[in-house]
C-alpha cells in the first residue's frame, strides 16, 4: 500500500531534530521503521511530517563502560546481538532478542524504537525491565532519564514524551553468576507474545535469591515486573508448592489481556505455567 | 535412450527463470499510458447505500475517472458470473435461488469489501488518495454470518426476496434406503463436525491489466488465471456481453491459485470497461488486505451425518445433513462445491450400500465461497473418516479393523456397485499395511506409555482418503517446430500455477519427440492460440494435457512423415520416427536414410501450405480416476497447556503411474500442509455483531510455517489407472484431502485418554486447553 502524502526531513544531528520537532505539531520519529512504515503505509497513521534520524550518527554507537553498557537509539538490533561484550556480558537481551520479530526485523529494527513502541506483547520490553534499563530521553536543551519500568507503564506515548527524542538505553551488565533466560509463547500468527518472561536470578545463600528480576510481557495489559514474586524468591528458601502459591499471588495482581485466539484465563494458565516450569528450572541449575 | 524422459525426478526448468525474477505475473505487465485503478469496499458488512457522493474524488489531482455501479448499470453491464447455479435443482423440483451481483453495488453491501466504486488515476498513490474521498452514505442493516444461524429461519434475511437465507435445499441418493439402513442397524455413530473456512491466501495476490483496441473493437485481459478460456466466457457472455472473440485473456506465471484464481471476480470486467471508456489500458493490483476481503474463501460446512452398521461392523447406510455457507453472493462455481463436485464421495473406498447427502446452502454477510484445493472432496473425505474412526471405537474394532472390514478389496477391482465409487483400480490394504508399516505402528502403545510419563499425551490417526479428479471436458494442445530456433513450442490448456506443468511437460514432449529439454519451450495461458482449454483445476492436468499432447505430437509426427518420405525418398509407410529412442529424427525403417526434425520443418516451409511445422490436439477424457492412500498422523499433546507437536507423517500414495516424482512429492507436501493449515490452525472469524472480518491480516490470520511441521515419509504404490493412456491418477489435491482426518483422528487419539470425545477444526492450543481444561472440571 502506498502513505498518504507527508513532509519528509532528515536532519543530521540531534539539535536539528529536535528544533524540527519542536516546529512540526504532528511529526513522527522514523527510526527502524518497522511499526511506523507500517502504520504509514496501511494509513493507520498520517503524521503531517515525518523527521528520519537515520542520519544521526551520534545516536549509532554502542558505548560500554565498565558496569553496563550505553547504546544508542539507531543502533539496530541485530548489529547489538552480534556485539561481543553484549553477548558476554548480557545474554539475557541476546536471548530475547533471537526471540524478537526475523532477522529483517532485527537488521532493520533499534532497541530502543521497540522500548518506545511498547508492545503488549513485545519481547525487548521484557528484557528491558528484568535488566533494569534506563532510557535516556532528549528535549527542550537537556537529557533526562526514566527507568524502564517507568517509561513503560501501559499508556502512550511511552515515557509520556512530549516533543523529545529518546537517544540512548543504558544496561547495567549482568552478574557473573547470574542465571536468565526468556521463554515465550507465541501468537502463531502474528509471533508476539501471548505469554512470556524475562528472568535473571542471582544465586544467594542457603537456597534464597541475592535478588531476582521478572518481567512479563504479552499476558498482562502490558509489559511489566513482578515485585511480590520477585522479593518471595529473595525471601527464602521455597518448595515447588510455596513458588507455585507465590506465582499465583503475583498473577492475582495482574490484569489479564484477552481476544478470540487466545482468552485472558488461557494467558494467565499459559504465564503461570511458564513462570513455574521456568523458575524451578532456573533454581535448580 | 530418453533424454529427459517420464518416470524420472527431474529438477524442475522453470526454478531458474522463477527464483531469478524471470517470472511474469500479471502485475509486472505494464502498457504505456496505463492508468491505475483502486476500488472503493465497503467498510460495513450489510448495509443500503443511500448515496455516492464522487465529486470530491474526482477533483483529486490525478483522477481520471470514477466509476459506480449506476453508471456500469445505465452502460449495460451484466453481473459477475455465478453459472453454477443453474446446475442446482431443489428437492423439489424447483431451481436453486440465484443472487445478482453487480460489478459493483448499486443499492446494497452484503459482505465487508463489496465493491462500491473505482477510482482511476494517472498513479496508483493518487487513486488511493482520491479514493479516499468518495462520500457514501449507509444505512447500517442486521448481519448474519455463522453457518448454522443463517439457517435459522428466526435470523434476518440477506436476500429478501429470496425470503430467507436458503438458496437451496438439495439432495442426492436414495433417502428411504439410507434412513431404513439406520433404523434396521445394528449400530449408528452420529456425528456433528465443523469443516472450518479458509482464506486462501495465493502467494501472488489478483491482478488485473485491462486494454481495449478501437480499431478492432477488442480487448486484452492480462490476469492471474487457472484457464484463460473458462474466464474469457464468464466475462464475455455473463459481464460484458460481447462475443468471446472479442475478449483476449492473457496469464502467464501465477503464484498460486488453489481454485480461488479461477473465477470471474468483478475487477477484470471493471479494469476492460474502464478501458474501453476511458482509451487506455487500466491496472488494477490487490493488495493483502484486499486480498483477504475479496477473493473467494474456502470450506465452511457444519455438518451432521448418522453410519449405519451391522453386528459384524459391515456400513449398511449413510445419512447426511449439512448446512453450507456460500457467503454474500453465489460465486461462479459456490453453488457446486457442497453438492455436485462431491457426489457420492462421501462413500470413500467402501462398500455402502446406501448414501442420503442433503445440502442446505446458506447466504451470509461474508465474502463469498468457492472451490478451494480439493473443492468438496475434502469435505467428503474429512466427515466419511471421522465417520470410521468414531465407529471404530464405538464397536470395539477400533480405526484399521472397520476400514478393512468395508475396504472395497483389491480382487474386486474394477468395482462399480452404486452408491459406491466406480474404482477401475486399487489396492487400499497394501497402501494401509504400508502406512503402518512406516509408521512402526507395532511399537505405538509403548511409544504412548513413554510420553504418559512426561505428562503427555500421544494419539496415532488414520485416513484412508479418496480423491475422484476431474473428466467430462476437453483439453487442447498445439505443438510448432520452430526451424529457425531449433526449438518446438508447446502450448496446453492447461496452465500452470507454479506446479511444474513446465517440467511435466517438457518431459513428455521430449519422451515423444527425442528433443533436449532446452528444445522445448512451454507456454502460458492465451486465449488466442488454442480453440479452447480446460484449466487447471480437479487435479486432472497431467492426463488431460498428455493426453492432448499426445494427438498433437502424434499428429505432428505424421505430418513430417510426409515431407520426410518425399525428402528421403521413401514411402510413408516406410517412415518411422524415432523420438521414443531419444533421436528428434525420421528415417526410413532398417536404414541409416535419416532426417532431423528441424529439417523437417525448414522442408515443410517450402512444401505446405502452412508456415511450418505444426499441429494441435484435442482430448477428451471420460472417466475419472481415483487417487487414493493411507495418511497417518502421531500427535503429542502437553495436557497442561494445550501447545502440540506432529511427531510423525506418513503417506502412501497410489497415484497411478508417476511422470515426475519429486514433482508429484512437492504435491505431496504441499497438498498436507495446505490441509494441515486447515485443521491446525486456519481460523476465519467474523464478528457475529459487525460482521467484520476479525481475521483479516496475516497479524491474526495463522498460515502454517515449516517449523511447525514434521518430515513427512511419503511414497508411492503404483497401480496404473485404466481410464487414461498414461496409466496417472492426477496427484494435486491430494495431500490437502487426506491430511484433516488424519491429523484430527489423532488429536482425538490423544485427548480420548484425557476423557475428551470431540474437538473441531482448527485445533489450537488454545483450543485444546479449553477441551482438556473442560474435561478436568467436568470430573473433578
Amino acid at each position: 500500500m502506498i502513505p498518504a502524502a507527508f513532509d519528509y526531513a532528515r536532519p543530521a544531528t540531534l539539535e536539528e531534530a529536535a528544533s524540527l520537532l519542536s516546529q512540526e505539531g504532528g511529526a513522527a520519529l522514523l527510526a527502524g521503521g518497522q511499526s511506523l512504515i507500517t502504520e504509514l503505509k496501511q494509513r493507520r497513521a498520517s503524521p503531517r511530517a515525518v523527521i528520519d534520524l537515520n542520519s544521526i550518527t551520534e545516536l549509532s554507537a554502542i558505548e560500554h563502560g565498565p558496569d553496563g553498557v550505553r547504546i544508542g537509539a539507531m543502533v539496530r538490533q541485530a548489529e547489538l546481538l552480534r556485539d561481543g561484550t553484549v553477548q558476554k556480558r548480557l545474554p539475557l537481551l541476546c536471548e530475547t532478542g533471537a526471540a524478537a520479530g526475523d532477522p529483517m526485523i532485527r537488521r532493520l529494527g533499534t532497541l530502543a524504537g521497540a522500548l518506545c513502541e511498547a508492545e503488549p506483547g513485545g519481547d525487548w520490553v521484557a528484557a528491558a525491565l528484568a535488566l533494569e534499563a534506563e532510557v535516556e530521553i532528549y528535549g527542550k536543551g537537556s537529557t533526562r532519564r526514566l527507568s524502564a519500568a517507568d517509561f513503560v507503564t501501559g499508556t502512550k506515548p511511552a515515557g509520556g514524551l512530549q516533543g523529545e527524542i529518546v537517544t540512548a538505553v543504558h544496561l547495567p551488565y549482568q552478574k557473573k553468576d547470574s542465571r536468565s533466560t526468556y521463554r515465550k509463547v507465541k501468537h502463531n500468527a502474528v509471533g508476539w507474545s501471548i505469554a512470556s518472561a524475562a528472568i535473571s536470578l542471582e544465586p544467594g545463600e542457603g537456597g534464597a535469591c541475592r535478588k531476582a528480576r521478572i518481567a512479563v510481557s504479552g499476558a498482562p495489559s502490558h509489559p511489566q515486573r513482578l515485585p511480590a514474586l520477585e522479593a518471595a524468591l529473595t525471601a527464602g528458601p521455597y518448595e515447588a508448592e510455596h513458588l507455585r502459591a507465590a506465582i499465583e499471588e503475583a498473577l492475582d495482581g495482574l490484569t489479564f489481556r484477552g481476544d478470540h485466539y487466545a482468552s485472558a484465563d488461557y494467558r494467565r494458565t499459559r504465564l503461570g505455567i511458564l513462570l513455574s516450569r521456568t523458575l524451578q528450572e532456573l533454581l535448580a541449575a | 535412450m530418453v533424454k529427459f524422459g517420464v518416470g524420472q525426478s527431474v529438477r524442475r526448468v522453470e526454478d531458474d527463470r522463477l527464483i531469478t525474477g524471470g517470472g511474469r505475473y500479471a502485475d509486472d505487465f505494464r502498457a504505456p499510458g496505463q492508468a491505475y485503478m483502486v476500488v472503493v469496499r465497503s467498510p460495513y458488512a450489510h448495509a443500503k447505500i443511500l448515496s455516492i457522493d464522487t465529486e470530491s474524488a474526482r477533483a483529486a489531482p490525478g483522477v481520471v475517472d470514477v466509476l459506480t455501479g449506476q453508471e456500469l448499470q445505465e452502460a449495460g453491464l451484466g453481473e459477475v458470473s455465478n453459472a453454477a447455479v443453474a446446475l442446482i435443482k431443489q428437492r423439489d423440483g424447483s431451481p436453486a435461488f440465484k443472487t445478482t451481483r453487480h460489478v459493483l453495488a448499486v443499492d446494497r453491501v452484503r459482505h465487508a469489501g463489496d465493491a462500491i466504486a473505482a477510482v482511476i488515476a494517472e498513479s496508483e498513490a493518487e487513486a488511493r488518495d482520491a479514493a479516499e474521498l468518495v462520500m457514501i452514505d449507509f444505512e447500517e442493516l442486521p448481519v448474519v454470518v455463522d453457518t448454522e444461524k443463517a439457517a435459522d429461519p428466526s435470523s434476518p434475511a440477506i436476500w429478501e426476496e429470496a425470503g430467507s437465507n436458503l438458496a437451496y435445499d438439495w439432495g442426492k441418493g436414495d433417502e428411504e434406503a439410507a434412513r431404513a439402513a439406520i433404523a434396521n442397524a445394528h449400530h449408528v455413530t452420529k456425528l456433528k463436525l465443523i469443516n472450518n473456512r479458509i482464506v486462501v491466501n495465493a502467494m501472488e495476490p489478483r491482478a488485473a491489466l485491462g486494454m481495449y483496441d478501437k480499431e478492432q473493437d477488442r480487448y486484452t485481459l492480462h490476469v492471474p488465471s487457472q484457464g484463460v478460456h473458462g474466464l474469457r466466457d464468464r466475462i464475455a457472455n455473463d459481464t460484458l456481453k460481447i462475443a468471446p472473440e472479442k475478449l483476449r485473456v492473457i496469464t502467464e506465471d501465477v503464484g498460486g491459485g488453489f481454485g480461488m484464481k479461477t473465477f470471474a471476480y468483478p475487477e477484470y470486467p471493471l479494469v476492460l470497461y474502464a478501458a474501453k471508456k476511458l482509451g487506455r489500458p487500466v491496472k488494477w493490483t490487490a493488495d493483502r488486505a484486499e486480498s483477504f476481503l475479496s477473493d473467494t474463501q474456502g470450506r465452511d460446512h457444519v455438518t451432521e451425518a448418522q453410519l449405519a452398521l451391522d453386528a459384524e461392523g459391515h456400513i449398511l447406510g449413510i445419512y447426511i445433513d449439512t448446512i453450507a455457507n456460500l457467503g454474500a453472493y453465489q460465486s461462479q462455481f459456490g453453488a457446486f462445491i457442497p453438492t455436485l463436485a462431491p457426489r457420492d464421495m462421501q462413500a470413500g473406498v467402501y462398500k455402502v450400500p446406501a448414501i442420503y447427502n442433503h445440502v442446505r446452502a446458506v447466504l451470509t454477510n461474508t465474502v463469498p465461497v468457492d472451490a478451494y484445493r480439493g473443492a468438496g472432496r475434502p469435505e467428503a473425505s474429512y466427515l466419511i473418516e471421522r465417520l470410521m474412526d468414531k465407529a471404530g471405537y464405538e464397536t470395539g474394532l477400533g480405526p484399521i479393523e472397520i476400514r478393512r472390514r468395508n475396504f472395497i478389496p483389491a480382487e474386486e477391482m474394477p468395482y462399480n456397485q452404486k452408491p459406491s465409487l466406480p474404482f477401475d483400480s486399487g489396492d487400499f490394504n497394501r497402501n494401509l499395511n504400508d502406512a503402518l508399516a512406516k509408521a512402526d505402528y507395532e511399537a505405538f502403545e509403548k511409544r504412548r506409555a513413554e510420553k504418559a510419563k512426561e505428562g503427555k499425551l500421544l494419539g496415532l490417526g488414520l485416513c484412508y482418503y479418496v480423491e475422484r479428479t476431474a473428466a467430462g471436458m476437453s483439453e487442447f494442445a498445439q505443438l510448432a517446430v520452430d526451424a529457425e530456433a531449433n526449438v518446438v513450442h508447446v502450448y496446453t490448456g492447461s496452465q500452470t500455477n507454479g506446479q511444474g506443468h513446465e517440467t511435466v511437460w517438457t518431459q513428455f514432449i521430449s519422451s515423444r519427440l527425442g528433443l533436449d529439454a532446452d528444445q522445448i519451450v512451454v507456454h502460458s495461458g492465451d486465449s488466442d492460440v488454442l480453440p479452447g482449454g480446460a484449466g487447471t483445476g480437479g487435479s486432472k492436468a497431467v492426463y488431460m494435457s498428455t493426453g492432448a499432447l499426445g494427438v498433437a505430437s502424434d499428429t505432428l509426427i505424421e505430418k513430417g512423415k510426409q515431407i520426410a518420405a518425399n525428402e528421403l525418398e521413401a514411402a510413408v509407410a516406410d517412415i518411422e520416427y524415432r523420438g521414443a529412442d531419444g533421436e528428434a529424427v525420421f528415417a526410413v525403417v532398417g536404414t541409416d536414410k535419416r532426417i532431423d526434425l528441424f529439417e523437417v520443418a525448414r522442408k515443410a516451409e517450402g512444401q505446405t501450405d502452412s508456415a511450418a511445422l505444426e499441429a494441435a490436439g484435442e482430448y477428451k477424457e471420460a472417466g475419472n480416476s481415483y487417487p487414493n492412500g493411507a495418511h497417518i498422523c502421531e500427535v503429542e499433546i502437553d495436557r497442561d497447556t494445550g501447545d502440540f507437536e506432529i511427531t510423525r507423517y506418513i503417506a502412501v500414495d497410489d497415484f497411478g503411474h508417476v511422470i515426475n516424482p519429486m514433482i508429484v512429492a512437492g504435491q505431496v507436501h504441499g497438498g498436507i500442509v495446505q490441509g494441515l493449515g486447515q485443521a491446525m490452525g486456519e481460523r476465519t472469524v467474523y464478528d457475529e455483531e459487525s460482521g467484520q472480518l476479525l481475521t483479516g491480516s496475516f497479524q491474526d490470520y495463522w498460515m502454517p510455517r515449516a517449523d511447525d511441521l514434521p518430515f513427512f515419509d511419503t511414497s508411492y504404490n503404483e497401480i496404473p489407472s485404466k481410464s487414461n493412456q498414461l496409466g496417472v491418477k492426477g496427484a494435486g489435491e491430494a495431500g490437502t484431502v487426506g491430511a484433516p482426518s488424519a491429523f484430527i483422528n489423532a488429536v482425538l487419539d490423544a485427548l480420548r485418554l484425557a476423557g475428551v470425545e470431540n474437538i473441531d477444526m482448527p485445533v489450537t492450543p488454545y483450543s485444546l486447553w479449553k477441551a482438556l481444561h473442560g474435561a478436568e472440571e467436568k470430573a473433578a
